[in-house]
Formats: C-alpha cells, sequence, structure tokens
C-alpha cells in the first residue's frame, strides 16, 4: 500500500465512534468505510498469504503436487470407467481426459474459493476475537491462496495443450474473465455462509456434503446434457455456465450460451457486493461468541 | 534508546487535556447458555441487517448484563486502571473499545489509534521463523511493512531474542515467544494501549523493562487502559482507576483510593476477616520481587496467635 493511502487511513481512524446502531443506517458512511478498509486490507492480505502459503509448503513434501493430482487421479478414474463401458458418457469437444482434468481444475478453484471464506474465519478466530484488524484481509488472502493455487494448477493445464495437441484461439485471453465470475460465485457463497459457519458446525457439514452433490449436476465429468429434467437442472445450476464458458473460451473458443453467462455472471457479482454487506454486519456478533 | 527510570518520568502536560476515548453509558448483554447464545447471535444478525432492530435494552431468557451503564473518559496521556474481579466485565470493556464488538447500548468515542496489548503473538505461527511472525504480527496490529522495518531491530532487541530471529518461533521457550509477542505489541506505538494482564510476562527483569517502556509511552502521551489483579502493578501505573463489580461501576477515583476499596472488599468476602492472620503461599525465585511477605499475625505475650 501507498504511503498516502495509508495516512488517509490513519487519519480517518483518527475518530472512530461505536454504537448499537445498524451499520445499513447510514449506507454512504457504511459504503465509504468498505472500500477503505478494502484498500487498507491489501497489505496485510498480503502478509496473510506469505505467512500461510511459506507455513503449507514447509510442512510439505510432496508440496505443488497435491494442487494438480486431485484432477488427474479423477481424470484417470473416469476415462477407464468410460472405457470399460461402465458409465456411459457422451462425446466431448475435447479428447476425454483433457475434457476431465481441465473441467476438474476449473470445478476445484469454485470449490476452493467456495471454502476459501469459511476457512478464513475458522482459522482466523483468535486473531478476530483479539484484534480489530480490516476484516476482509483474510479473504483477501485466501482468495490469493486461491489463485495460487490455480497458478499451480495451469501447469497441468498447459501440459494438457501440449500433450493432447489442442489448438490454441485468441479468446483464450478472455478465459481468466470468465474464471474470475467463476471465482466470485464460489466466494459469494462462501462468504454468506461464513459468519454461520462460525457458530454453527452444522454449516461445514453440510457444505461438505452439498458441494460433493453439486459436482454431479455439474458438467464436469460429462458433457451437457440437452434434455430430460436432467438437463433442466445442469442448465439451471449457476456454476454451469461460468465453468462451461471459461473452458470454451480456453480451447473451443465458442461460448454456446453467453446469453446465461452473462446473467450467472451479474448474479454472482451482485451477491458477491450482499455477501460482503452480510460479512461485515454480523463479524462483531460472531466474535462476541467466540472466545478470545 | 534513551533508557529511562521509572522516578524521572514526567507527568503529562497538565494542559493538554484532550479527551481520548469517551465511554458513555455502554452497556453489554451476555448469554451463558451457549445454544440460547448462538441463537441470539442469529437474531441479532438478522435484526442489524433488516434494519429491525428489536429493543436492545432488555434482557432475554438466560441473559444478563456483562456491562451495565458504565461511562468515563481517558485523557492524552492518562493511565486508567480496571480493578474488578473475574467476570465483572473488564475484558468485555476492553473488546468493546478495541471495536471488536458492538455495545448493545451507548457510545464509545475513540480518537486515534487503540492497540490491544490483550493479543499478544496474534497470528503467530510455530512453523515459521521470529522474522517472519514479527512481520505478520505487527501487520496484523496495522502497520504498513515500512513502519516494520523502521522497528524491526527494536522489537528483537527489546525481545531479546537475539539469533534466534531466524528459527521457528515452535524451538522457543514459552517465555520468549511471549516476550517477543509483547515487544511486536508495544512497538506498534498507538494512542491507546489496552493492557490486558499481559505484564505477567516473562521475567522479573523483563517485567522491569516492559513498565519502564510503558513510562517512557505515556511520557510520549500515549494513554492506558489497564486491567491487572496485581495492586501494586496498578499503582505504579495508573493515574486513575475504575472499579468494576458485576458490570457496574461501583468507584472511580484515585488509585490508591479504589485498590484499598477493592482490596477491603476482596478480604471481607474472603476468608480472612475469620481469622487475626494473613499467610501468602510463598512466591519461586521467578516472581518474587527480593523480600516477600509471608505472613502476619497478632501474638500476645505468650506468643499465641490473637485471633
Amino acid at each position: 500500500m501507498s504511503r498516502s493511502t495509508k495516512e488517509k487511513y490513519r487519519r480517518h481512524r483518527q475518530k472512530v465512534t461505536y454504537t448499537p446502531e445498524s451499520l445499513l443506517r447510514h449506507p454512504t458512511r457504511m459504503l465509504w468505510e468498505m472500500q477503505r478498509d478494502l484498500l487498507a486490507s491489501r497489505e496485510l492480505a498480503w502478509r496473510l498469504l506469505v505467512r500461510d502459503i511459506s507455513a503449507k509448503y514447509r510442512q510439505s513434501f510432496l508440496g505443488f503436487f497435491w494442487a494438480i493430482i486431485p484432477a488427474v487421479v479423477t481424470a484417470a478414474g473416469f476415462t477407464m470407467a468410460k472405457n470399460n463401458g461402465i458409465v456411459n458418457i457422451g462425446t466431448t469437444d475435447l479428447p476425454y481426459p483433457a475434457y476431465v482434468m481441465f473441467s476438474m481444475t476449473l470445478w476445484q478453484t469454485f470449490i476452493e474459493a467456495l471454502n476459501a471464506p469459511m476457512q478464513g474465519v475458522a482459522t482466523g478466530k483468535a486473531m478476530l476475537a483479539r484484534i480489530n484488524f480490516p476484516r476482509e484481509a483474510i479473504i483477501l488472502s485466501k482468495l490469493g491462496e486461491v489463485f495460487f493455487n490455480f497458478g499451480i494448477k495451469l501447469i497441468l493445464i498447459v501440459a494438457l495443450f501440449i500433450w493432447f495437441k489442442m489448438p490454441v484461439t485468441a479468446s483464450i485471453i478472455l478465459a481468466p474473465v470468465a474464471l474470475i465470475h467463476l471465482i466470485a460465485l464460489g466466494t459469494f457463497i462462501g462468504l454468506i455462509l461464513a459468519p454461520m459457519g462460525a457458530l454453527y458446525q452444522d454449516i461445514s457439514r453440510a457444505v461438505a456434503l452439498l458441494t460433493g452433490f453439486w459436482l454431479f449436476i455439474t458438467p464436469v465429468v460429462y458433457p451437457i446434457p440437452t434434455s430430460g429434467l436432467f438437463g433442466a437442472i445442469v442448465k439451471f445450476n449457476p456454476v454451469t455456465p461460468l465453468l462451461v464458458t471459461t473452458r470454451e473460451l480456453a480451447t473451443t473458443g465458442i461460448v454456446s450460451d453467453p446469453t446465461a453467462f452473462w446473467i450467472a455472471s451479474i448474479f454472482s457479482l451482485v451477491g458477491l457486493f450482499v455477501a460482503w454487506i452480510i460479512y461485515r454486519v454480523s463479524i462483531p456478533y460472531v466474535v462476541e461468541r467466540i472466545s478470545s | 534508546m534513551i533508557n529511562i527510570t521509572p522516578e524521572k518520568v514526567a507527568e503529562p502536560d497538565s494542559d493538554n487535556s484532550e479527551v481520548v476515548l469517551s465511554v458513555e453509558g455502554v452497556s453489554k448483554k451476555f448469554c451463558r447458555d451457549l445454544k440460547r447464545s448462538l441463537l441470539y447471535g442469529v437474531q441479532d444478525i438478522a435484526g442489524d441487517l433488516t434494519g429491525i432492530k428489536r429493543k436492545s435494552d432488555r434482557l432475554r431468557t438466560k441473559e444478563f448484563w456483562a456491562l451495565d451503564n458504565v461511562s468515563f473518559q481517558l485523557k492524552k496521556g492518562e493511565s486508567l486502571g480496571l480493578v474488578g474481579k473475574n467476570g465483572s466485565g473488564k475484558s468485555t470493556l476492553l473488546r468493546i473499545i478495541a471495536g471488536l464488538i458492538k455495545p448493545d447500548l451507548g457510545t464509545v468515542k475513540v480518537t486515534g489509534r487503540v492497540a490491544p496489548l490483550i493479543a499478544l503473538g496474534a497470528g503467530f505461527n510455530p512453523i515459521l521463523t521470529g522474522r517472519e511472525n514479527i512481520y505478520a504480527n505487527m501487520s496484523i496490529l496495522g502497520l504498513s511493512t515500512q513502519e516494520i522495518d523502521e522497528r524491526f531491530d527494536d522489537v528483537v532487541e527489546f525481545a531479546e531474542i537475539g539469533d534466534a530471529i531466524d528459527a521457528p518461533v515452535q524451538t522457543y521457550s514459552s517465555g520468549m515467544a511471549a516476550r517477543l509477542g509483547f515487544a511486536s505489541a508495544i512497538h506498534t506505538e498507538p494512542e491507546i494501549l489496552l493492557i490486558d494482564e499481559v505484564l505477567a510476562v516473562g521475567d522479573v527483569k523483563f517485567r522491569g523493562k516492559c513498565i519502564r517502556r510503558l513510562a517512557k509511552l505515556r511520557e510520549k502521551g500515549t494513554s492506558f487502559i489497564f486491567v491487572s489483579h496485581n495492586s501494586m502493578a496498578i499503582l505504579a501505573v495508573s493515574t486513575s482507576a475504575v472499579y468494576l463489580q458485576k458490570g457496574r461501576t461501583l468507584a472511580t477515583g484515585s488509585p490508591e483510593k479504589i485498590i484499598q476499596k477493592y482490596e477491603e472488599d476482596l478480604f471481607i468476602n474472603g476468608k480472612l476477616t475469620a481469622t487475626g492472620s494473613i499467610s501468602i503461599p510463598e512466591k519461586d525465585s521467578a516472581e518474587s520481587s527480593g523480600i516477600d511477605l509471608l505472613s502476619i499475625c497478632f501474638q500476645d505475650r505468650e506468643g499465641n496467635d490473637v485471633e
């Protein structure tokens, strides 16, 4: 952070008033504080990110390997099952193993983004209970970790493109936009659940259960179904257009359903903003209930 | 660094009577039943989000006032001692002042940065080195990287960590880790320091150093709120004191007066009224200040204890 931003932050912090009043009563002040805290939390988020990543890799022998291997294992399993006729999966626009590995990587990134806020609050509990730092920092740092992990997964994706000799289209430069929307959707859901998840353990259990099911109604190991009730469910799933569009932009370059993509994107981004407000309002009540 | 002995500490300028903290009629309710407490939490969040806040001045089932209409002011360079038994609301009050939790009634106005010395070593990761942890910890306490760079050497020197700074914190003794936490926190140089029982860190020598450091900060105009069960510490550091009992302000005034009252209450409610003697358990060498009072009693001419 530049010194001037920090100074500005400081100067505003000169006078603070704590009242029982709801933050939503003063929307302009709330918005101002939100953008201020977001700016102020960047440096702390970076520190926390560096701290968490170095601690994680210092305690791991295989390190980066763990970011890649789940997608490879899933792809190997499904490819075997498909080749032996155990599962009946239609044809995909990419070679099947590449299709599964790529989709699985995107799916994993979505799930990581979904779990990021809850994990951040859970691991940062002691800090949250004792120090009044910008609460956005733990979320940003966890999101940083999601992007970092995706960076590692990118190695796998590049390898896939080379191995399966997949053509690269110009549209690949737009793929990150779609990916960010996919991460926004995950963060939105995670952020809404994070305060509740800090109070009730049921939330994390339910999330683990539901995300397992969610994978099956998302075209990750199979192509988009075109008909039937199942097709409708898959189509209604907001992850579908975001994940599929990211995949299409990176590979074929033909976006099959741009309207659905934009609806899902707006839903995700607006949702993320609302979830942010809910998160800010909820944290003091959560802190009250976790011992310091 | 200039070393100042406590005797030489000048009182802050009396004309500088700027109020840095004002607590007005603050109340906070808690619930001891966990299930209910969580449910009330969800209710409060929902109320806050919809803007329909239920009356917060009434207690719900199984709730009690952890703080009840507490008011006081703190001026620049002043140091306020908070005394009271466990559960009298001291820590709750500090948490409200730090902005961690919202008051149910009343207002807290803070001017300047508040640093909690409640949170020693918050964010310490045992896997990482002392150096990395200083950066993470001071960053959480609100310093920029540049500011940490400037203070880094002072922190290491103050904590007396030496070469161990590049070893993982999990290899530190508990005293070393605590010293590092204290050193990081105290070097953030805030306007208001909230100190909750942390002067129990380290050995006598380090504690003396901490007290000298606090005196130096006070001279510079830092205000303190100080929570301790140690009467001597309160008397040494505070300029005024507040006595809390069950969340209510029982008395406010000079530290001597308040400590006296507090100790009277402790002894009246304790076993000491029944006997004519006091005996204090022997302290170990690390805690002892050299001369310890072990017992006091009255005896008649034959050497029998007088009740």
